[in-house]
C-alpha cells in the first residue's frame, strides 16, 4: 500500500488562544487534487497557512504528516523545501530585491536541500526563461522588485512561477476567489 | 517623562522666573532677566529671533481694545480685552445643558514648567476661564473664545475638560490693534471616547506679536480635530503639544499661514505617542510674500510599547517672493518597530505647468497665481469643521487674494 | 517566538578584526598642551607655517565647548587622558616592502588588504592603490610610480606637507577651516597623518585610490586628516576602510576630511566604516567623530557614500558645499546600529551656485537596542536660484528596543528653489518573512534579502567590489539582529 502524500489527523489550532480548527481530518494520497471549499471565515485559509508553518497559530493537537513524516515541528524554509508551497492570497512585496535574484536565492536553497549542486546563472537563465514561457508570465517582471506594483492578475501568476521553478510534488493552493486553480 | 525622550536643548534654570513685580511694568520682570528669553542658540527657537519682543520694551495696556475683528458664532462667547473679561461682549448665560463656565485661573498642568512664556503666563495672567463638558454631553454650538489686545502686554489662560464621551467645538480667535503682544495658553484633557474640534485663527494688527500654546492629552479613543491658521501678526508663534494618553487616541492637525510683509509666522508641534495604536496626522501650509517667514517644527514621539502607531506629518511650501524664506524641521523619534510613520516636506514656487495650463485656457498670469495660491490655502481651510469659522476666512482670504473666493 | 530566538543568536555574532597587533609604538605622552602639539610637529618634521597654524588650532580650542545637542550619549571624554600621536616603531623612511615589519604586513593581509603591488597586479580584481594607516601615522601607500605617471600625487599627509607643500599650504583648511567646531579644531591642532591626494587637470584617475584606517595601540586617538584636490576638469573615486582591535575602553576618532573639487570636477568618496563597536553590552567601542566636508566648484560634483556598520557612536555629516553654479552634490548612506550602538548622521547640502543639485538618500537600520538619527540640512543661499534638493530618508527597526529618528533642517531663501524631503520608518513585516520561509528561504537568508532590498538604492553606489564587501559586511552585521 503506498503511503499518503499529506496526512492531516484530529488538528486542532489556536491563534491568540482561541480555537479555530476544531479536529481537522485529511488525506491526500499523492495525484489527487483536492478542493476544501467553506464559507467566509471557516478556515480554509488557516488550514493552508498552518500545513505552511506560519508562526501566529499554534497547534493543540493532532498532527499533520508529509510522506510519513510529522512537519509540525519543522519551520517554514524546512516544509517548503520538503515539497510544501504555499500559494498566498495576497503575495509579499519584497521592495528592491529583483524578481529574478529571489527566484534564484530560493532555487538555490531547494536544490542544496536535495543535495543538488547550485545551478549556475545561465543554466538558471534557461530554466526561467523555459517556465515563464510555460506560465506566460511578461519577461519585464522578472527584473523588477518582488511583486512590486505587479497587478493581482500578474501577482498570481509570479506565484505559479515560484511553484514551477522548483517544480515539487506536493502543493496547496489558496486562492482568493472561487477561481482556484490547481497544478497536476 | 522619560528622560531619554526630553528635548535636547539644556533647559534653563533661568526660565524658572520669579516675577512678582507686575505692578510696574508688565514686562520689566522679564526685561531684568533678559537672558532668560531663549534667543536663536535654543534649539527650539533657532529660526524665531525674538528681536520683536525684546527690541524695546511693552507697557501695560493703557487703552483697553474695543473693537472685535472676529466673527460673531452666536453661541457661547468669552471676550478677553487686553487680558480681562468683558462681559458685556461675552455671551456667558444660558449655556447649552452640560457646559459650565467658570471664571478662575486655572494652574497650567500639561504645558511644561520650563517653557520661558509658560513662566511669563504663570506670574503675569490676570484672568482665565474653565470650561467643562459634562459627560456624554454633546454641544451643539460652537464656543467661542475672542482674546482681543491692544498697545501693552496681555496674558490669559484657559482651560478646557471634556468627560468620558462628550464633544465641543471651540473657536478661539486672536485679533487686536497696534502694536501688542498676546501671550496665551489653552490647555485640554480629552476623557475617553471625547471629542474636540478646534479652530485657532490669528488674525491680529500687523504689529501684534503673539505666543500661544495649545496643550492637550488624549484619553482612550478620544479625538482632536485642530485648525490652527495664522492670517496676521508680525510674529506669531503657535506651540501645539499633544499628548495621545489613550489606546485608540487619535488626532488630527492642520495649520496654514499666510505670510507677507514683514512677518515671521512659527509653528511648533509636538505629539506624542504615548500608548499604542494611536494616529495622528498633520499637514501644515505655508504661503510667504514679500519679506516674511515661515517656520515648521514638528516632532513626532513614539514612545517604546506604543505599538501601532499610524503617524504621518506633511509640510508644504509656497514661497511667492525672492525675498521669503522658510525653514522646516519636520521630525520623527521612534522607539518601538511596530509603527507605520511618514513625513514629508516640500518647497517651492507655484507649478510653472499650472499656471500655463491656466494661462492657456485664458486666465491671465495674475489670476492664474492667485487662484492656484487660493487652491493651495484652501485645502486647508476647507477642511475646517468649527462651524461659521471657515466662511469668515474664506472671506478674509479671498480679500486677500484678490475677489477670487468661491 | 522562534524568530525572536534567532534573531538573538544572530546578533550575538562577534567583532571579526578585534585582535590587537604586537608592534613596538612609539608615543607620546598622554594629554593635550601646546608642548604636545609642538612633539607631534616636531616628530614630523615640519615647517614652522604649520607649526604655527596648529597651534592657532590649539588656542582657539581651549575657547569652545563640546557640542551637546546631539542624540547620543556618551560619558565626559578626558582629552587629557588621550594619546595623541603613536606611530609603529621603527619609523624610518621605507623604500620597500621588505623593510616593513613583517608583523605589519601580517596584520594587514590578516585585514584582506595587500600591500604587495605584485601580488595585486597578478590578481584579477581591478587594481586600488592604498594608503594605509595605522595609529597615527600612513605607513605604505601602494602605486605611487604608477600613479606619478598620470601626474597624480597619492601619497601620506606627512609626505605632501615636505614634497608639495605649495598644495597643502593653499588648500588646507578651506574647507573645514581649524576653527569650525569641536571636533575639527582639535584635529587641527593634533593630527598625526592621513592622505593627500591631487588629481591634476583634466586627469581621469586610472584607479580606485583608497586609504585604509587601523586603529592599534590602547589609550590612543586618531586623529587623522585627508585632503584632496580634484583640479578643473579631472575625476577620481576614493575609499577608505576603518577597523580596530576589541577595547574595554573607548577610543576616539576625530578626522577631518576635506575634498575641494574645482572647476567641472568629479569626487566619488566612498566609506566603509567598520570601527569596532564595543561589545553585546555596549561596553567599550570607537568614538567616530569626524567632520567631512567638500566643496563644489562650478560644474563640479561631489558624491559621498558611506556604510557605517561600526563604531560605539558614529556622529557625522559628510557635506557639500555647492558653491558653484550648475555644482552637484550627492549623499548615500546606509547606517546600521545594533546592540547599544548609536549612530547620528546625515548631512548638510549648502546650496550657493545658481541650478546647484543635491540628492540626499538615506537608510537607517537599527536593530537590538541601537538608536540611530538621520540628522540633515538643506539649506538654500538666496543667491541660488534654481537650486533642486531631493531627499529620502528611510528606517528600518528590527525589535522593539532600537530607535530610529529623523530630523531634517530645510532652509530656503529663494524662493525659485524646489525641495522636496520625504521619511518613513517600518519593520519588516512578518509576512515578508513568512512569505520568504515560505519559498525556502531560512529566516536568516530572509532578513538579509529584505535588508539588501532596502539598502540597494545606496549600494549600488559603491564601487563594484566594494559593494560586494558592503554587502557581506552588514549580513555580518545582521546575524542575530533580527525581532
Amino acid at each position: 500500500m503506498t503511503q499518503p502524500l499529506l496526512e492531516i489527523s484530529n488538528l486542532h489550532v489556536a491563534i491568540n488562544g482561541t480555537e479555530i480548527l476544531h479536529g481537522i481530518n485529511l488525506t491526500v494520497n499523492a495525484g489527487e487534487v483536492h478542493a476544501i471549499m467553506g464559507t467566509n471565515g471557516s478556515g480554509k485559509s488557516t488550514l493552508t497557512k498552518v500545513i505552511a508553518g506560519h508562526p501566529d497559530y499554534v497547534v493543540t493537537s493532532g498532527d499533520i504528516k508529509l510522506r510519513g513524516v510529522s512537519i509540525l515541528e519543522q519551520e517554514p524554509e524546512d516544509r517548503a523545501r520538503a515539497g510544501v508551497f504555499l500559494a498566498f492570497q495576497y503575495p509579499v512585496e519584497v521592495p528592491g530585491v529583483s524578481n529574478m535574484y529571489f527566484l534564484r536565492t530560493a532555487l538555490n536553497a531547494h536544490r542544496k536541500h536535495r543535495g543538488q549542486p547550485e545551478l549556475s546563472g545561465a543554466e538558471f537563465l534557461a530554466l526561467v526563461k523555459e517556465k515563464a514561457r510555460l506560465v506566460d508570465i511578461d519577461a519585464g517582471l522578472l527584473n523588477r522588485s518582488v511583486n512590486e506594483g505587479f497587478s493581482g492578475g500578474e501577482k498570481k501568476r509570479n506565484e505559479i512561477l515560484q511553484c514551477a521553478c522548483w517544480n515539487r510534488h506536493w502543493r496547496s493552493w489558496m486562492k482568493p476567489t472561487a477561481a482556484w486553480t490547481s497544478m497536476p | 517623562m522619560d528622560p531619554s525622550v526630553r528635548p535636547r536643548y539644556a533647559p534653563r534654570d533661568a526660565y524658572k522666573l520669579e516675577m512678582t513685580q507686575t505692578t510696574q511694568h508688565p514686562f520689566a520682570a522679564l526685561l531684568a532677566h533678559a537672558p532668560a528669553l531663549p534667543t536663536i542658540r535654543d534649539e527650539d527657537w533657532r529660526f524665531s529671533p525674538l528681536r520683536a519682543i525684546t527690541a524695546q520694551p511693552w507697557a501695560a495696556p493703557k487703552v483697553a481694545a474695543t473693537s472685535l475683528d472676529a466673527p460673531d458664532l452666536g453661541g457661547p462667547r468669552l471676550v478677553f480685552l487686553s487680558g480681562k473679561l468683558d462681559e458685556s461682549l461675552s455671551r456667558l448665560k444660558a449655556l447649552p445643558a452640560g457646559l459650565t463656565l467658570v471664571r478662575d485661573l486655572p494652574a497650567r498642568r500639561l504645558s511644561e514648567s520650563d517653557r520661558p512664556f509658560g513662566a511669563l503666563n504663570d506670574s503675569l495672567a490676570r484672568d482665565g476661564f474653565v470650561l467643562r463638558v459634562a459627560r456624554d454631553a454633546r454641544i451643539g454650538q460652537p464656543v467661542q473664545i475672542v482674546y482681543a489686545g491692544s498697545d501693552g502686554a496681555s496674558f490669559a489662560r484657559v482651560s478646557i475638560e471634556l468627560e468620558q464621551g462628550a464633544e465641543l467645538a471651540l473657536h478661539e480667535h486672536f485679533c487686536g490693534t497696534g502694536r501688542h503682544f498676546l501671550g496665551s495658553i489653552t490647555e485640554a484633557v480629552i476623557g475617553a471616547n471625547a471629542s474636540l474640534h478646534i479652530a485657532r485663527v490669528i488674525a491680529d494688527s500687523s504689529q501684534a506679536v503673539h505666543v500661544g500654546e495649545f496643550c492637550a492629552r488624549l484619553g482612550r479613543d478620544a479625538r482632536l480635530v485642530l485648525d490652527s491658521i495664522a492670517l496676521q501678526a508680525e510674529f506669531a508663534r503657535s506651540e501645539l503639544r499633544i499628548e495621545l494618553d489613550g489606546e485608540g487616541a487619535s488626532c488630527e492637525l492642520r495649520g496654514l499661514a499666510l505670510a507677507r510683509a514683514n512677518s515671521l509666522f512659527d509653528h511648533q508641534i509636538h505629539v506624542d505617542h504615548a500608548k499604542p495604536h494611536t494616529t495622528s496626522r498633520q499637514l501644515f501650509r505655508n504661503v510667504l510674500d514679500d519679506n516674511s517667514r515661515g517656520v515648521f517644527s514638528g516632532r513626532v514621539i513614539v514612545r517604546p510599547g506604543a505599538s501601532g502607531t499610524d503617524a504621518t506629518q506633511q509640510n508644504n511650501n509656497l514661497l511667492l517672493s525672492d525675498n521669503a524664506r522658510v525653514d522646516t524641521k519636520p521630525m520623527l523619534e521612534i522607539y518601538t518597530d511596530e509603527v507605520k510613520c511618514s513625513h514629508g516636506a516640500t518647497s517651492g514656487q507655484l507649478d510653472a505647468n499650472a499656471v500655463f495650463f491656466l494661462r492657456s485656457r485664458g486666465l491671465d498670469e495674475a489670476t492664474a497665481r492667485h487662484l492656484l495660491t487660493f487652491a493651495f490655502a484652501n485645502e486647508i481651510i476647507e477642511h475646517i469643521a468649527v462651524p461659521g469659522v471657515q466662511q469668515w476666512l474664506s472671506t478674509r482670504m479671498g480679500e486677500r487674494f484678490h475677489g477670487l473666493a468661491e | 517566538m522562534a524568530q525572536n530566538e534567532s534573531i538573538q543568536a544572530l546578533t550575538e555574532q562577534e567583532y571579526k578584526h578585534g585582535w590587537v597587533t604586537h608592534i613596538d609604538a612609539d608615543q607620546v605622552p598622554a594629554g593635550l598642551s601646546e608642548d604636545v602639539v609642538r612633539l607631534i610637529s616636531g616628530k614630523k618634521n615640519e615647517p614652522e607655517w604649520l607649526l604655527q597654524w596648529r597651534l592657532r588650532a590649539y588656542r582657539h580650542w581651549l575657547t569652545m565647548k563640546e557640542p551637546t545637542w546631539q542624540k547620543p550619549h556618551y560619558p565626559k571624554i578626558d582629552y587629557q587622558s588621550v594619546i595623541y600621536y603613536s606611530a609603529p616603531k621603527p619609523k624610518k623612511e621605507l623604500s620597500s616592502l621588505d623593510e616593513v615589519d613583517p608583523e605589519l604586513l601580517a596584520t594587514f593581509e590578516k585585514l584582506g588588504i595587500s600591500l604587495d603591488e605584485q601580488k595585486r597586479l597578478s590578481g584579477v580584481a581591478t587594481n586600488v592603490a592604498v594608503d594605509v594607516v595605522f595609529d597615527s601615522v600612513s605607513v605604505k601607500t601602494t602605486f605611487q610610480e604608477e600613479l606619478k605617471k598620470a601626474g597624480i600625487i597619492f601619497c601620506s599627509f606627512s609626505e605632501a606637507v615636505h614634497n608639495h607643500p605649495e598644495l597643502v599650504k593653499k588648500y588646507l583648511g578651506t574647507v573645514v577651516p581649524f576653527t569650525d567646531n569641536f571636533f575639527a579644531t582639535l584635529n587641527s591642532a593634533v593630527f598625526s597623518d592621513g592622505s593627500f591626494c591631487y588629481i591634476p587637470k583634466g586627469v581621469r584617475c586610472p584607479m580606485e585610490l583608497s586609504t585604509y584606517f587601523r586603529i592599534n595601540s590602547a589609550g590612543t586617538g586618531q586623529f587623522e586628516r585627508t585632503l584632496l584636490i580634484a583640479d578643473e576638469g579631472s575625476h577620481v573615486s576614493y575609499l577608505e576602510g576603518c577597523t580596530a582591535p576589541s577595547r574595554d575602553e573607548n577610543q576616539l576618532h576625530a578626522a577631518v576630511v576635506e575634498l575641494v573639487a574645482l572647476k567641472g570636477s568629479t569626487i566619488k568618496y566612498s566609506t566603509v566604516q567598520n570601527w569596532y563597536p564595543g561589545d553585546k553590552d555596549g561596553k567599550g567601542g570607537v568614538y567616530n567623530f569626524v567632520t567631512k566636508r567638500g566643496m563644489a566648484e562650478q560644474d563640479a560634483k561631489l558624491s559621498w557614500t558611506q556604510v557605517e556598520t561600526g563604531s560605539a557612536i558614529t556622529w557625522k555629516y559628510p557635506s557639500c558645499i555647492l558653491k558653484g553654479d550648475n555644482s552637484v552634490g550627492e549623499f548615500y548612506s546606509v547606517a546600521m546600529t545594533r546592540d547599544y550602538q548609536q549612530a547620528d548622521t546625515g548631512t548638510k547640502m549648502i546650496h550657493i551656485g545658481r541650478n546647484t543639485k543635491s540628492t540626499i538618500i538615506s537608510k537607517g537600520i537599527s536593530a537590538g537596542h541601537g538608536d540611530q538619527t538621520y540628522r540633515g540640512q538643506v539649506k538654500i543661499l538666496k543667491s541660488a536660484t534654481g537650486a533642486r534638493n531631493f531627499s529620502a530618508c528611510d528606517s528600518l527597526l528590527l525589535g522593539d528596543k532600537c530607535g530610529a529618528h529623523t530630523v531634517p533642517y530645510i532652509e530656503s531663501n529663494n524662493a525659485g528653489a524646489v525641495i522636496e524631503h520625504e521619511a518613513s520608518t517600518s519593520k519588516i513585516s512578518d509576512e515578508q518573512i513568512f512569505f520568504l520561509r515560505q519559498r525556502g528561504l531560512s529566516e536568516e537568508d530572509a532578513v538579509n534579502l529584505i535588508v539588501n532590498g532596502f539598502c540597494k538604492d545606496v549600494l549600488s553606489e559603491l564601487p563594484m567590489e566594494f559593494a560586494v564587501e558592503a554587502q557581506k559586511l552588514l549580513g555580518l552585521k545582521l546575524e542575530g539582529a533580527v525581532g
